[in-house]
């Protein structure tokens, strides 16, 4: 891991086409401006992590049979 | 009928999941849940809904570079479909609107997009009637 250390309205290139500007630092908080395109997906880290957990979390198989029949619950609209 | 759809990034937290199939749950066509089975691991499976079928103005902005990476052409190429946690205990389910399954009929392909809008939560939960 690179670490690295920038005053605000200093910024830094990763790759071909992608600029982070530091913006702004104040209160304990970092503004970013992230210049990239649009095929890079830029994601706060905590999202994701919350998406991968409610995934694993969401996991049936053949044990949870039991559960289904709270599907029929719903009836379509 | 049951088709295979390639996911080339798996889903997240299931990367090296690539080829899942969908199937109904059970004989009753009325069951808008269908089951999301992985060919490569079967003891990993989803239950699944269109969001549309119980949640109203499910009103979602993909990105074109996402439906490019799935080969959709058209709009009628796209199925979007919600990853649902079944709560017994609680009779509730929670749907993941923030983080949809979408789906290219065209190509087969699909992949898991987290959407940018603090509309739509990760674990949205619905009461089930008695």
């Amino acid at each position: 891991m690179l670490i690295i250390t920038r005053k605000s309205e200093e910024s830094f290139l990763i790759g071909e086409n992608i600029e982070i500007n530091i913006l702004e630092i104040s209160n304990g908080k970092v503004r970013i401006g992230i210049d990239a395109p649009k095929n890079v997906k830029i994601l706060r880290k905590e999202i994701v992590e919350e998406i991968k957990q409610t995934n694993v979390d969401a996991v049936v198989n053949k044990d949870s049979i039991d559960i289904l029949g709270l599907t029929k619950k719903i009836i379509k609209k | 009928m049951e088709y295979v759809y390639t996911f080339e990034e798996g889903l997240y937290g299931f990367e090296d999941l690539k080829k899942f199939i969908f199937t109904s749950l059970d004989e009753d066509s009325e069951n808008i849940f269908r089951h999301m089975v992985s060919k490569d691991n079967p003891d990993v499976g989803f239950i699944v809904v269109p969001p549309h079928e119980i949640y109203d103005n499910y009103d979602i902005d993909i990105d074109d570079f996402e439906l490019k990476k799935i080969e959709v052409l058209k709009p009628e190429d796209i199925i979007v479909l919600s990853i649902v946690l079944l709560s017994k205990s609680e009779n509730k389910i929670y749907v993941n609107l923030k983080s949809p399954i979408i789906l290219s009929v065209n190509s087969k392909k699909g992949k898991q997009i987290i959407l940018d809008d603090n509309r739509y939560e990760a674990r949205y939960a619905i009461d089930l009637p008695n």
